[in-house]
C-alpha cells in the first residue's frame, strides 16, 4: 500500500526492539536457530531423506535384485546395482544442491495487519556450482522457488499473513531441494530471526473529513500557510511532493522544493486522548487512518499517544515514525 | 495457498515416450507383428495428442484400449501371464499410462517401469553391446528425471545430459564394487514360467526332417570347450546330447521313463584314454547337458541317465561351465528288457516298402546283424544319395519317400531311416542328437562349437553293447572327417562368416569370440563359484557370505567416500583465484619493499608505485597490466578466462627489479 521510497534506510533510522525469544534447548534448534540473520548451510544444518518416488524407486531395486537372483541374469545385477549406486549419487548431489549456502535476512516492508508480510532471505553461493530449483516453504506449502547460480546470490522469499500489529515474527522455514532427481530431498529448517513491523490496520469507517483532528486552534484543512512562497531549495527525501518546483526541475534537470514563509504551516494533531472508540485497538486504527489520510493531503500532523509524542512534521520518514510508534503502543 | 500438482509439459511428455521405446527397443526384434502394429499405433496417437496439446481420451476409450491390447496379446501368444507375453503386457502398459498422465508423480512411475522393461531384455541378450546401450538409456531416462526435478526449467538438454551421464558415471565403480562382492545365492528361488528363455536357437527335445537342418545356417555358438591335454580327432568329436528312441512316422522323441534307473558303463583302466575338458555352455532352456563318449567323472549336480544322458534338475537358462573327464573307449551295456523292446519299436501300417525291403536285405545278410548294417550304409553309398540342405518335401510314409524316391537328405533323414531300417530288421537301434566337429580359435585356444555342428546319428545294440553308427558318414564322409564347411553342401546356406576367404575377417572373428568368451565366463557365467575363485586370486581366502558381506561394506564405503569426495570437494571460485594471485602480488611487491597500505584500493596503490618507483619499460607495463586486469576480473561482472590465464601467468613471472 504505502511504499517506502528506500524502506531499507528508513527502518535502519528506526529503532526496532529485538524480538525476544526463549532460547530452546534442544539439538534441533541449535541447529536451526534462532541466528542472527546469517546463516551458512554446513554440514550439521542439512537434512536428507528419500522423496516417496524415492522410497517407490528402493522397491524397483528390490524388485530387480530378487528377478536378478530368481533368473540368474548376471547383467540384471549390473542393472540393479547401477541404478542403487545411482540412486546414492543423487543423494550425494541432492545433498550437494543445498548445502554450503549462505543465507542472510533482509530487510522487509512493514505492512498493514490483514496483509501479507513478506520475508526476503538473501542465499548466497560461495561455490562453482550451479544450485537448482530450491524452494521455500512453511508449513508445507511452497512460497518461492529460485536457481542460484554460481558465485552469486539470489533473493527467495516467504509471506505471512499479518493478523496482530506490532512485530510478526516469521519463525523457522524450511529451505528445500529434490533436485537432480527428485529420489531424495535434502532440507534445512532455519529461523533468521526475522521480524516484519504491522501497523495497524486502517478503520474503515472513519470519517476523516468530518474528525477534527486539531488541538492549536488553527483548523485549516486547506492549508494556507503555503501561500507565501519565499524560495527554491533543493529537494530532500521526505519533502512533500506538492511542494516541488517542476518548472524548475525542468529546467534544471534538478528537483527543487518551495519554501514559504509567512504564516507557520498549519499543525495538526492527533491524539489519544481526542478520538471516541470501541477500545484501544480500535482507537489505533482510527489513528492510523487518520494519519494515511493526513499525509495524503500533505498535512504537517503530529502524534500524541500515552508515553510518546511526536512533534509536528511531513514526509514519509516521519509517516513510518507515526505509524512505528502505534504498532509498537 | 495450497501446492497445486504439477502439470508436465509437452517436452516431458515426448521424452518419455521416447524413453520407454528406447528401453523396450531390444525386445522389438522378438515381439510379434500385431503387438509392434499396436504400439506403433498407440504411439502415433499419443504423438498427435501431445503435439497438439489434446485431451487424453476418456475412462471409457482407455478402457477399450486396454481391453483390445488385451486381446491382441492373447491372440498372438495364446496367453497372458507367460513370460514374453508378460513383457509385451508391461511394454504396452507402459504405453499406455501416457494416456492418463495427470500429474508429475504420474510421469516417474513411467520411467520406472521403464527400467523395469529394461531388465527384461535380460532374458533376451546378454551380450556387451546391450549392456552399453543400457547405459546409453539409463543416462536418457536419468536426464529426465532431471527434467522433471528442475522446477524452473532452467537447464537445457545439454547440460541436463551432462549431469545425468556424471550420475551415471559415478555410479559405475559402486556398482562394479558391488557386482563383485555382493553375496550371489544360487537361483531359482522358485519356480519359472514354462516359457521363460524361449528364445534359442539350437538343438530342441525332438527331432523331425528339418530340425537340424534349420540349425546349419546359425554361426551362434552352441558351447566352448577347453580341453586339458590333447584334442581328439574331428570324426571322434561327438558331442552327445540326448537319445530318442520314440518314433511316431514323423518324429523322434526322448523316451520320458529313460531317466530312472542306473546305467551300466564299463571303463577301461587306462588313464591315458581319458579325456580332460571344461564346456561353457551357452542357455539352451533344455535339462541335458553335451559330452563326448562316456563321461567318467562330472560334477554333483548332474544325474547320468541309463540312456547315457547327462541330465541337470532344471532347464539351462544361463552360460553354465561344467569340468568333464571322458573316455572314448568305454562302452554302454545297458539294455534293459524294457528298453530292448522300446527300441524295437516302428509305427505301424507305415512305409511297407521300407520294411520289405528291410527284411529282403537281412534274409541276404544271413540275418547277421553287423553284416546287415554295413548292407545298409552301403546302400546309401551306391544308390545315389545326395548329402544337401535342400531336401524334397516327404510325404507319409516318410521313409518309403526318402529311401526309393528323393534320396535327398540330411543328417536328420539319413539316421532316422537307418533307425528305421535296423527296428524293422528287429535290431535295437536309437537316433542320438549332439554337435559332431567344432573349430580350435587359433588366439585363446579353446573350440568353438556352433549351431551349423548340430548333427544326428544312430546308436545300435551290437556285440552286447551300444555301438554308434554314423550314416550320415556314409553319404558324406568329409563331413565327419572335416566338418560340415567341406562336406560339399550348398554354400550359399552356410554362414556368411565360415565361407568367407578372407582371412582378415576370420581373424576379426576369431579375436571377437574371445573376447565373447572372456565376458562370458566372467560377467554373464559370473555365479558364486566364479566369485570364490577370483576373491582367491585376488588373495581373499575366506569367502563365506559373512566375510563377503564384511568385504563389501569395506570396499563401498571406500569407493563410497572416493565418489563423495570426487563430486563434494569444493572447486575455488573465481574470484578466489584472482584474489589469490592477487595477494601473491602484494606479496612479491612487499618483499621489494613496497608493501600495500591497509585499505589502499588497486588503483591507488598503482599509482603510488608508479609515482614512487622508477621502473624498467617491462615491469612498467607488467604493473600496468596486472592492476587492469586485476580491476576488470574481481570488479567486472562476466568471467574471461583468457585473461585470467593471462594475469596468471603474468603475475607468476613478475619480478621487480630495481633500477
Amino acid at each position: 500500500m504505502f511504499k517506502a521510497l528506500s524502506i531499507n534506510k528508513l527502518l535502519s533510522t528506526i529503532n526496532i526492539p529485538d524480538f525476544k525469544r526463549k532460547p530452546v534447548l534442544n539439538f534441533i534448534s541449535k541447529r536451526s536457530g534462532p541466528f542472527d540473520g546469517n546463516v551458512s548451510l554446513t554440514r550439521d544444518r542439512v537434512y536428507i531423506i528419500p522423496t516417496k518416488i524415492g522410497l517407490i524407486f528402493s522397491l524397483l531395486l528390490l524388485t530387480l535384485l530378487i528377478g536378478s537372483i530368481n533368473y540368474e541374469k548376471s547383467l540384471g545385477f549390473v542393472l540393479t546395482f547401477l541404478l542403487a549406486s545411482a540412486g546414492n549419487i543423487a543423494l550425494l548431489s541432492t545433498w550437494r544442491n543445498i548445502a554450503g549456502l549462505q543465507l542472510k535476512r533482509l530487510i522487509n516492508t512493514p505492512v498493514f495487519c490483514g496483509e501479507a508480510a513478506t520475508f526476503n532471505v538473501q542465499l548466497i553461493n560461495h561455490q562453482l556450482l550451479n544450485r537448482y530449483s530450491l524452494v521455500i516453504s512453511q508449513e508445507g506449502i511452497e512460497h518461492d522457488i529460485v536457481d542460484c547460480a554460481a558465485n552469486s546470490q539470489q533473493l527467495i522469499k516467504f509471506q505471512i499473513y499479518s493478523k496482530k500489529r506490532g512485530l510478526l515474527d516469521a519463525g523457522k522455514f524450511r529451505l528445500y531441494t529434490e533436485f537432480p532427481t527428485g529420489l531424495f530431498v535434502a532440507w534445512t529448517w532455519v529461523d533468521l530471526s526475522m521480524s516484519c513491523l504491522v501497523y495497524p490496520a486502517p478503520d474503515k469507517h472513519t470519517d476523516t473529513s468530518v474528525f477534527d483532528i486539531s488541538e492549536s486552534g488553527d483548523i485549516d484543512l486547506s492549508g494556507k500557510g503555503m501561500e507565501n512562497f519565499s524560495h527554491l531549495r533543493k529537494y530532500q527525501q521526505g519533502d512533500n511532493i506538492s511542494r516541488i518546483s517542476w518548472k524548475t526541475a525542468a529546467k534544471n534537470n534538478e528537483l527543487y522544493s518551495k519554501e514559504f514563509v509567512g504564516s507557520k504551516p498549519v499543525n495538526h494533531w492527533i491524539n489519544w486522548d481526542d478520538i471516541v472508540a470501541r477500545d484501544d485497538e480500535h482507537r489505533l486504527s482510527i489513528m492510523t487512518t487518520l494519519i494515511i489520510q493526513a499525509e495524503k493531503n500533505q498535512q504537517h500532523y503530529g502524534l500524541n499517544i500515552p508515553d510518546k509524542q511526536i512533534q509536528p512534521d511531513s514526509g514519509h520518514k516521519h509517516f513510518h515514525q507515526c505509524l512505528t510508534a502505534l504498532a509498537l503502543h | 495457498m495450497k501446492n497445486l500438482p504439477r502439470q508436465p509439459d509437452s517436452n516431458i511428455l515426448f521424452s518419455l515416450l521416447a524413453g520407454v521405446h528406447l528401453s523396450a527397443m531390444p525386445l522389438y526384434t522378438g515381439m510379434p507383428v500385431s503387438v509392434i502394429f499396436l504400439l506403433l499405433i498407440l504411439s502415433i496417437w499419443q504423438l498427435t495428442i501431445i503435439k497438439n496439446n489434446k485431451k487424453n481420451p476418456g475412462k471409457i476409450v482407455q478402457l477399450l484400449i486396454i481391453a483390445t491390447s488385451l486381446a491382441i496379446i492373447l491372440y498372438a501368444y495364446g496367453h497372458v501371464f507367460g513370460q514374453s507375453s508378460g513383457i509385451a503386457l508391461i511394454t504396452l502398459m507402459t504405453i499406455l499410462k501416457l494416456f492418463e498422465i495427470k500429474a508429475i508423480r504420474d510421469c516417474y512411475i513411467v520411467i520406472f517401469s521403464s527400467m523395469f522393461i529394461i531388465a527384461s531384455n535380460f532374458f533376451v541378450s546378454q551380450s556387451i553391446w546391450l549392456i552399453l546401450y543400457v547405459f546409453l538409456v539409463l543416462i536418457f531416462l536419468f536426464s529426465i528425471l532431471i527434467t522433471l526435478s528442475d522446477r524452473l526449467a532452467s537447464m537445457t538438454w545439454k547440460p541436463r545430459l551432462k549431469m545425468s551421464s556424471q550420475i551415471i558415471g559415478y555410479a559405475s565403480p559402486m556398482m562394479l564394487v558391488l557386482f563383485v562382492l555382493f553375496p550371489r545365492i544360487p537361483g531359482p528361488l522358485w519356480g519359472l514360467p514354462d516359457d521363460a528363455f524361449s528364445s534359442h536357437t539350437g538343438l530342441s527335445e525332438e527331432m523331425s526332417p528339418g530340425s537340424i537342418n534349420r540349425l546349419i545356417s546359425s554361426s551362434a555358438i552352441a558351447f566352448r570347450v577347453r580341453f586339458d591335454g590333447d584334442i581328439p580327432a574331428h570324426k571322434q568329436r561327438y558331442w552327445r546330447g540326448a537319445v530318442l528312441s520314440l518314433y511316431d512316422g514323423k518324429t523322434w522323441r526322448r523316451n520320458d521313463a529313460s531317466n530312472k534307473a542306473l546305467h551300466n558303463i564299463t571303463y577301461s583302466d587306462d588313464k591315458t584314454k581319458s579325456i580332460q575338458y571344461r564346456i561353457t555352455l551357452e542357455p539352451t532352456n533344455l535339462n541335458w547337458l553335451l559330452s563326448l563318449e562316456y563321461p567318467l567323472s562330472y560334477d554333483h549336480a548332474y544325474r547320468f541317465s541309463r540312456e547315457a544322458m547327462l541330465l541337470t534338475d532344471s532347464k539351462i537358462n544361463n552360460v553354465i561351465n561344467y569340468s568333464l573327464t571322458s573316455q572314448t573307449t568305454a562302452t554302454n551295456e545297458a539294455l534293459f528288457i524294457q528298453e530292448s523292446h522300446k527300441n524295437r519299436l516302428l509305427p505301424t501300417d507305415l512305409n511297407p516298402q521300407t520294411l520289405n525291403f528291410a527284411s529282403t536285405l537281412f534274409n541276404q545278410s544271413d540275418n547277421h546283424h553287423q553284416r546287415y548294417i554295413n548292407n545298409v550304409l552301403s546302400y546309401f553309398n551306391s544308390n545315389a544319395f545326395i548329402y544337401t540342405l535342400n531336401p524334397d518335401l516327404l510325404g507319409d510314409n516318410a521313409m518309403d519317400d526318402f529311401l526309393f524316391r528323393s534320396k535327398r537328405g540330411f543328417c536328420e533323414h539319413y539316421a532316422s531311416a537307418f533307425v528305421y531300417l535296423m527296428r524293422a530288421a528287429g535290431i535295437p537301434a536309437r537316433v542320438v542328437i549332439g554337435y559332431q566337429g567344432g573349430k580350435m580359435n587359433p588366439l585363446d585356444n579353446y573350440m568353438i562349437v556352433r549351431q551349423s555342428d548340430a548333427h544326428a546319428w544312430a546308436e545300435v545294440w551290437l556285440d552286447d553293447h551300444w555301438q554308434r553308427v554314423d550314416p550320415t558318414a556314409a553319404v558324406s564322409p568329409d563331413r565327419v572327417e572335416q566338418g560340415i564347411l567341406n562336406a560339399g553342401l550348398e554354400q550359399n546356406k552356410l554362414p556368411l562368416l565360415f565361407t568367407t576367404n578372407n582371412s582378415f575377417i576370420k581373424n576379426a572373428a576369431f579375436l571377437y569370440d574371445s573376447f565373447q568368451n572372456k565376458w562370458n565366463q566372467w560377467v554373464i557365467g559370473f555365479d558364486q563359484k566364479k566369485q570364490n575363485d577370483l576373491l582367491r586370486l585376488l588373495g581373499f581366502e575366506n569367502t563365506a557370505p559373512s566375510s563377503l558381506i564384511f568385504l563389501l561394506i569395506i570396499f563401498l564405503t571406500t569407493t563410497g567416500l572416493l565418489v563423495a569426495w570426487m563430486l563434494l570437494k569444493q572447486k575455488p571460485t573465481k574470484t578466489d583465484k584472482v584474489q589469490h594471485y592477487y595477494n601473491l602480488f602484494c606479496h612479491k611487491l612487499a618483499a621489494r619493499g613496497m608493501p600495500r597500505r591497509l585499505n589502499e584500493g588497486p588503483k591507488d596503490f598503482e599509482n603510488r608505485i608508479l609515482g614512487e618507483l622508477t621502473l624498467s619499460a617491462t615491469n612498467k607495463s607488467a604493473i600496468v597490466f596486472i592492476f587492469r586486469a586485476y580491476r576488470n576480473l574481481h570488479y567486472g561482472n562476466h568471467h574471461d578466462s583468457k585473461l585470467v590465464d593471462q594475469y596468471v601467468k603474468y603475475i607468476k613471472n613478475f619480478k621487480l627489479h630495481s633500477v
